[in-house]
């Protein structure tokens, strides 16, 4: 039951984009009896296990321009379509440590990072970070039970309990162990990364955006590009401008804008949005729109076995070594990291021992495949000023606006993070006889964090603890952008905790007619 | 704490030597493709000697003497397509005017190390990413015992997932406890 709004229906609250924070936030203002109207650039994707063509049909493939360290032919991987990067997430879903949350306080000062504490306390965020793992079901929370080991899987625990790890467990999956929510028990297909095509897996496409539909409330155009966000001479945000499917510019009105359009475009468009009121920016006086951009720090591990693994099997992620999560300065670093299994199919293996391997010998590494086993790092990224996303003064978009340039450069402190966990990652194989390892640090960023961080100050950051930002009361950034610390963990069940909290928030201002 | 822990060439190339005495005699290399497999190419680009030169050098990005000239020539065939561009192919030409005329038909060690002088252009980038497609042909998939796409027979859940028969029993021991 999708419902139709009026462009000058200023009544309603727009969401831009339709991913993780997006769909959430739409689903749980939609139930609360809130009209919603939701932009997204991207179209309606079909799901087949083809890994190579599944990522060609999401891919985010406007172009960007990439200044620093991470790869300038693919700087970050996100998805333009209905249901955004989390069709393609893998479902690792964790809660950012107590400790984390006043990383700052705990941290000290490290010089050249900005650290901050959040504005709000893990005890705060808990109830919230609990109503999310319930919502997204998440593996061994609440009463869910645990996803099946599989091969992959087992050899990292098992190595880890060699070198004497004992935070190993089957970790916390969003992907359904058991039927429930309307949605089926995962057939450990294998192919989670190029979206589940049962919908075993919790995304916005398969478990949020039906939600909202079925309520009545809500509106989603597709292949609708966000290129403005206006306001009145009040300086409320009063609507948002948007090429839709046809290439015309078309402009909604709203009572509300919440900007869910992850960590990169999220600053883009409040940078498009300049006006004589907001010169550097929509919302941002603060001047730090876009800054503090962080990625998590990943890398990867690949073992060569002594026999067969064949870690095609199963989901792709499972499992968890999270003892390194800890902030324990002694090893030379602040913050921590995890170890996830991954699992690997042939068609993308040949990037992954080397992205530049070839030749007779990388060839026999190949051959290998069946006794290749895998792990991911995790890790927390610092926040740093100069990393920020800005507008190239000279490349334009398909639609006519200055493509972003990314600036990412690595901190000293999170090269050293990733060598001690890329270290014990190859000891962890070797534990169990690998006859070959290959470590290496990733330099695509798949998430995108803290270009309008939160705050308590308006100058320290560009949103309070709702994500509110401080100068245009009901404008919301509802995305990692939030983010004011990475965490050790990946941040999707962070940004869902985030979304359930501010729809309560919106609804209650709504209620008491304050925006 | 290592110096430079994000740049791990200098490792990784150590690492990567010996592997293929490790490696050989684990594996079985008898799956092969049927010979008729092998169609002449209907390029577009490319006349005959540069499709021959082509081929050799996508077998020598990733050799597999095991599999027939037919998954190569698609790989040679993506080449012949992109070079429609004529930028593309003429930063082609010009890599492929680099290697000695008796390239094809020198033997493995004398091609890498002809092609491992057009390592830093962005012509070599553009081969080995057309060669790496090699791994998405379907075709190849049983020589390395890959299965594909699940789908078709209902996932791994009914099947087998863990099956290490070859690690000490000991060790196995130990996967008892893992979910906490
Ligand atoms: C391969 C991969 C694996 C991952 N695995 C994990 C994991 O295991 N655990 C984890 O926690 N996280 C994981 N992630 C990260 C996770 O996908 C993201 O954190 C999450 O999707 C972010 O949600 P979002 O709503 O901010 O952005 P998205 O989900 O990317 O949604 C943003 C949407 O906004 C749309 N949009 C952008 N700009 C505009 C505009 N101007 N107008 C209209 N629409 C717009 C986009 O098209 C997109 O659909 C993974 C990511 C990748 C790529
Ligand atoms: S392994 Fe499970 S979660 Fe992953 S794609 Fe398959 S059914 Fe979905």
């Amino acid at each position: 039951m999708s419902a139709r709004f009026d462009l000058n229906d200023d009544s309603v609250v727009v969401v831009i984009g339709s991913g993780a924070g997006g769909g959430t936030l739409s689903a749980a203002l939609t139930a609360a009896g809130v009209d919603v109207v939701c932009l997204e650039a991207g179209g309606q994707v079909a799901i087949e296990q083809d890994l190579p063509t599944m990522y060609g049909r999401v891919k985010w493939a406007d172009t960007r321009l990439s200044e620093g360290d991470l790869n300038p032919a693919l700087p970050v991987f996100i998805a333009k379509a209905v249901g955004g990067t989390s069709i393609v997430w893998g479902g690792v879903a964790l809660r950012i440590q107590p400790h984390e949350f006043a990383a700052r306080t705990n941290y000290g000062e490290v010089a050249g990072a900005a650290l901050a504490d959040w504005p709000m306390s893990y005890a705060e965020m808990d109830p919230w970070y609990a109503q999310a793992e319930q919502r997204l079901g998440v593996t061994g929370t609440h009463g869910n039970p645990f996803l099946p080991d599989h091969n992959n899987a087992t050899l990292l625990k098992l190595g880890a309990r060699e070198l004497g790890y004992t935070q190993v467990s089957n970790g916390h999956m969003a992907i359904n162990a058991a039927d429930r929510d309307g949605r089926p028990a995962c057939r450990q297909f294998g192919f989670c990364a190029g979206g589940c095509v049962i919908g075993a897996k919790w995304s916005s496409l398969h478990a949020e955006l039906p939600k909202a539909r079925a309520s009545g409330r809500f509106e989603l155009r597709e292949r609708a590009m966000a290129v403005a966000i206006e306001h009145d001479d009040a300086g409320r945000a009063s609507g948002v401008v948007y090429v839709d499917a046809d290439g015309k510019r078309q402009r909604q009105r709203a009572r509300v804008v919440c900007l869910a359009a992850n960590g990169i475009e999220t600053p883009r468009l409040l940078l498009l949005s300049a006006s004589g009121r907001f010169p550097k920016g929509l919302a941002n006086g603060s001047g730090l729109v876009g800054h503090h951009y962080m990625t998590d720090l990943l890398g990867r591990a690949i073992a060569i076995m002594p026999g067969r693994v064949d870690n095609y099997r199963g989901t792709t992620y499972s499992s968890l070594v999270a003892d390194d999560m800890r902030h324990d300065p002694a090893r030379g670093f602040v913050g921590g990291y995890l170890f996830v299994p991954r699992g690997i199919h042939l068609p993308t293996y040949v990037n992954e021992p080397r992205a530049d391997g070839w030749g007779a010998e990388y060839a026999e590494v190949m051959e290998a495949y069946t006794n290749m086993a895998s792990a991911a790092l995790i890790g927390e990224d610092l926040p740093v000023y100069d990393n920020r996303i800005t507008l190239d003064g000279e490349t334009l978009d398909q639609y006519g606006n200055p493509v972003p340039v990314i600036h990412k450069r690595y901190h000293d402190n999170d090269r050293a993070l990733v060598a001690h966990g890329l270290e014990r990652a190859a000891d962890i194989y070797r534990a169990l006889g690998a006859t070959q390892v290959f470590t290496r640090a990733s330099n695509v960023a798949i998430h995108n964090l803290g270009t309008c961080r939160l705050s308590k100050d308006p100058a320290d950051g560009v949103c309070n603890a709702y994500g509110a930002t401080h100068e245009v009361p009901n404008l919301f950034v509802s995305d990692g952008s939030q983010f004011v610390t990475s965490g050790a963990a990946p941040p999707t069940l962070t940004i869902a905790a985030l979304a359930l909290r501010q729809a309560d928030h919106i609804v209650s201002q709504l209620r008491a007619g304050t925006i | 704490m290592p110096s430079s822990p994000l740049a791990f060439s200098a490792r990784r190339r150590l690492l990567l030597t010996g592997v293929a005495g490790a490696l050989a005699g684990s594996l079985d290399l008898t799956f092969k493709l049927p010979a008729a497999a092998a169609s002449p190419p209907d390029l577009v680009v490319y006349d005959a000697p540069a499709a021959r030169t082509l081929l050799a050098v996508c077998r020598t990005l990733f050799p597999h003497d095991a599999l027939g000239d037919a998954p190569y020539m698609e790989c040679v065939r993506a080449i012949d397509a992109a070079a429609a561009d004529a930028g593309f192919r003429a930063s082609i030409d010009a890599a492929l005017a680099r290697l000695p005329a008796d390239f094809a038909a020198a033997d493995q060690a004398v091609r890498e190390r002809a092609l491992s002088v057009l390592r830093d252009t962005p012509a070599f980038g553009a081969l080995r990413g057309a060669a790496g497609k090699l791994y998405r042909n379907p075709a190849v998939w049983p020589h390395f015992d890959y299965p594909g796409p699940s789908l078709a027979f209902g996932g791994w859940v009914d099947r087998k997932m863990l099956d290490l028969e070859w690690l000490p029993a000991e060790t196995l021991q130990l996967s008892e406890v893992t979910s906490s």
